[in-house]
């Protein structure tokens, strides 16, 4: 295997970020030039406002790292806020969809008895299922699942489920789960 | 037929190639991002599995993933419908990871292959992963299969039986009555991570007596005779994700959890050796179960708990079962080789012939290196090395090094798969040395350990050293031996005096045998026996070693720094070798000595390499 090492951001990530930032940049310049001299014409400051700052971060990317990094940090913390509160909305929805509390995650077979319970293997067909729907319709799997008459809670949480996926940090999977909540994930 | 076996998301992501039923590739996620036990989609392991098999993601056919999301994701549902509020933190920190990632497994797995991957997409069973990595690569035709984790979907554990290419469950334990959970709360209590201190409290066991075994057995969990058991759960918070264990636990074993890195003292010892002994007690249960279940006479095993290797060499001694196979990727990396080999033998009804000794290859399933590159990657650090041709020089060489009570860092070949170092990616050492265990723990590993390191043994010389019949073998590191009676140490009152020492550092640098730093204060051992067949070149060094010196055995200890996963590439191994006191380095064919090195980290470089890693 050949032996590679990257930098992380790598230079095209940081030029880009650069790119936009200055892009940013210059619609502000040009913003307030227009607004401070009463002059659309004024909006052409954008570009040589743009150019000066793009300039330097894109002949040397690496001297804007650390402004990258900063801003990294600074979306991955409101992600994961948004993230956090939408989740703790989807909670609240699904107290108010369903008897929270009721059920109970302990066997009621007697303690007398064995803990071992019967089992089989699952079937071939069900190897292409993400659950274990035994006649499984065609579409989405999760709307699917969603979608079961025993799952009343499921139907109201997919929509959440949808935007909460969209908000939440990309790199999130890297870190280690909770060691006292694991088995949560 | 080329499949590949993805598991994710939980901890230790891995993924593996096989090719017609045959293991090409298997690799962890953490040793390729640095990030241990790193739980996100395996891009990096599932690039290197494919760059193994020399083919692109367009020429897979089936992608098998190791278990079953919708039906994790309805445990995680229940848990809030069960516990409600006193779940609710730690659901709506598990919720959004739930949905951006597990539940759309499609999307990254889109990123990690591309749109050339056309094949079918498969989800296994947890428990099912795991019983196909125990018994499809193991040397028999039909066995017993158990399976012992913390949780997968639903099931902690389970038996069944493989004959042939079928593989049939047939009871399972399920959440949250977990023999795996049990020993994490007490890895947790007794202020070790859970999830990887599980080895630490093991290793801690010997130091202390089993004084509250009964109590566990009498207030913590009902153990029936066939091994199966219930917890009573109002001495634990895991199921509602709140903490491992709850206040009525700490009242019964007399006080709040061990901080971690604060002192071991007496009652901790006690508290891991009764820890212990219930768990082997519950494993000789469980397997003898299995046995009357099957009938069958011998034993796969898996799953994160089939990793406590003290249970294992008592359920060979003890149990019922003439042989047994441990498959070495115990924990959910080797998911993903089950998963890959259920797709192929059950799903697709593939027919399955044991292969002798197994068909784990050594676990040795990573990349390797080629000198050629290795050789231009430390003439750009500016490193001084020098390359030997002839693998007999190389090996005495690096004999002279280890006779003269110096340690070397060894990068060869294949790297492992699974949690331990198995020769290719080791630090090694002089065993008869009185200072090696210190030594190896203060200038490379940083940290004051209270544990002897791990032997490696030549198999044929295995039975003479350690209590293993002739011809024994235990190549993954997953059984304990006890040290021969002829090779153990008279003590003397000095030393009797130390081994009460209420500091495990000095209770653990009392030699007990003329091999000190590899044997514990019980004399027990955790053996890795050598062979030619498996192990190859690093085989003929500890050959060379034992002409040299009479004794065949090393110091076999994971090449890392602590927290640190173990390397993978000569890049990390170069930085690892830098940043600690290794002596020589091997990378293949090229050595490098320390003291020749013309550049050396600056303090503030090493402090940054030192604190990169979170404790374990």
């Amino acid at each position: 295997m050949p032996i590679m090492t990257l930098p992380r951001p790598t230079r095209g990530t940081l030029r880009a970020f650069w790119l936009v930032t200055s892009a940013g940049a210059g619609m502000v310049g040009g913003l307030l030039a227009a607004g401070s001299r009463r002059d659309l014409r004024a909006l052409a400051a954008s570009l040589p406002v743009a150019a000066a700052v793009a300039a330097p971060g894109l002949l040397r990317p690496d001297s804007i790292r650390p402004a990258y990094e900063a801003w990294d940090r600074l979306a991955v913390r409101t992600s994961q806020r948004a993230a956090r509160w939408l989740s703790g909305s989807a909670i609240r929805v699904l107290e108010a969809a369903d008897d929270v509390g009721t059920l109970s995650l302990r066997p009621s077979t007697n303690v007398e008895d064995s803990a071992w319970l019967v089992r089989s293997s699952q079937p071939v067909e069900a190897y292409r299922q993400q659950d274990v729907d035994p006649a499984p319709s065609p579409g989405d799997a999760l709307d699917r699942f969603a979608m079961h008459p025993d799952r009343p809670w499921a139907l109201v949480l997919r929509p959440i489920l949808r935007v909460l996926g969209a908000v939440e940090d990309p790199g999130s999977a890297v870190r280690q789960p909770p060691a006292h909540s694991y088995t949560l994930y | 037929v080329r499949i590949l076996g993805i598991s994710a998301y939980f901890h230790d992501s891995a993924a593996t190639l096989i090719e017609d039923g045959v293991i090409v590739a298997a690799s962890q996620e953490e040793r390729f991002s640095r990030k241990k036990g790193d739980a996100s989609f395996p891009s990096a392991a599932v690039a290197s599995c494919l760059d193994l098999g020399g083919i692109g993601a367009g020429d897979l056919d089936v992608v098998a993933f190791f278990e079953k999301p919708l039906v994790k994701f309805d445990r995680l549902m229940a848990t809030f419908r069960t516990y409600g509020r006193e779940s609710e933190t730690a659901i709506v920190e598990a919720l959004p990871r739930w949905a951006r990632h597990r539940l759309h497994l499609q999307d990254d797995l889109a990123k990690a292959l591309g749109t050339a991957f056309k094949g079918e997409l498969l989800f296994a069973d947890h428990h099912e992963s795991h019983a196909a990595s125990a018994f499809y690569p193991s040397p028999f035709d039909s066995a017993a299969v158990v399976t012992l984790d913390a949780v997968g979907e639903w099931s902690t554990s389970s038996i069944g039986v493989g004959r042939g290419n079928e593989l049939e469950l047939l009871a399972d334990m399920r959440f949250p009555h977990s023999l795996g959970m049990l020993y994490s709360a007490f890895t947790y209590y007794t202020g070790f991570k859970v999830n990887s201190g599980e080895y630490k409290m093991m290793g801690l066991a010997p130091y202390g007596q089993p004084r509250y075994a009964d109590l566990i057995m009498e207030h913590l969990l009902e153990l029936h005779d066939d091994g199966s058991l219930r917890l009573d759960m109002s001495y634990f918070d895991f199921a509602s994700g709140g903490s491992m264990t709850s206040q009525r636990f700490h009242a019964l074993l007399g006080g709040p959890p061990r901080a971690p890195e604060t002192p071991i003292d007496q009652r901790h010892m006690d508290l891991a050796a009764s820890a212990q002994l219930v768990c082997e007690e519950a494993m000789l249960r469980i397997t003898n179960h299995a046995h009357r279940l099957t009938g069958e006479t011998k034993l796969a095993l898996a799953g994160g708990v089939a990793l406590n290797c003290v249970a294992n060499g008592r359920i060979l001694r003890e149990g019922p079962f003439e042989d047994m196979w441990i498959q070495p990727a115990a924990g959910d990396a080797g998911g993903s080789l089950g998963a890959a080999l259920l797709a192929w033998h059950v799903w697709a009804d593939q027919p399955r012939e044991a292969v002798k000794p197994d068909a784990q290859s050594g676990s040795l399933l990573g990349p390797s290196y080629r000198s050629d590159d290795i050789e231009l990657f430390l003439d750009g650090e500016g490193a001084r090395w020098q390359r030997y041709d002839e693998e007999d020089e190389l090996l005495q060489a690096i004999v002279d090094v280890l006779e003269s009570g110096g340690i070397v860092g060894w990068l060869h070949g294949r790297m492992e798969f699974g949690p331990r170092a198995l020769g290719a990616r080791s630090i090694l050492g002089d065993p008869r040395s009185q200072t090696m265990q210190q030594q190896m723990n203060l200038k490379i590993k940083f940290r004051e350990s209270f544990r002897p390191f791990a032997p490696v043994v030549l198999r044929s010389h295995a039975h003479e050293v350690f209590d293993l019949e002739p011809g024994q073998e235990s190549p993954y590191m997953l059984l304990v031996a006890n040290v021969r009676e002829e090779h153990r140490r008279e003590l003397d009152d000095d030393e009797r005096q130390r081994l009460e020492d209420p500091d495990l550092r000095i209770r653990v640098s009392v030699p007990r045998s003329s091999y000190p730093a590899i044997t514990h204060v019980d004399y027990s051992a955790r053996v890795q026996t050598v062979d030619e067949e498996r192990h190859g070149r690093f085989h003929r060094l500890l050959s060379a070693f034992h002409e040299r010196t009479g004794c065949p055995v090393l110091v076999n200890t994971s090449f890392n720094i602590r927290g640190e996963p173990i390397v993978a590439s000569p890049v990390d191994a170069f930085r690892c070798f830098m940043g600690t006191e290794i002596d020589t380095l091997v990378l293949e064919d090229l050595v490098l000595e320390k003291q020749e090195q013309p550049l050396r980290p600056s303090e503030r470089d090493l402090d940054a390499y030192r604190s990169s890693y979170e404790l374990d």
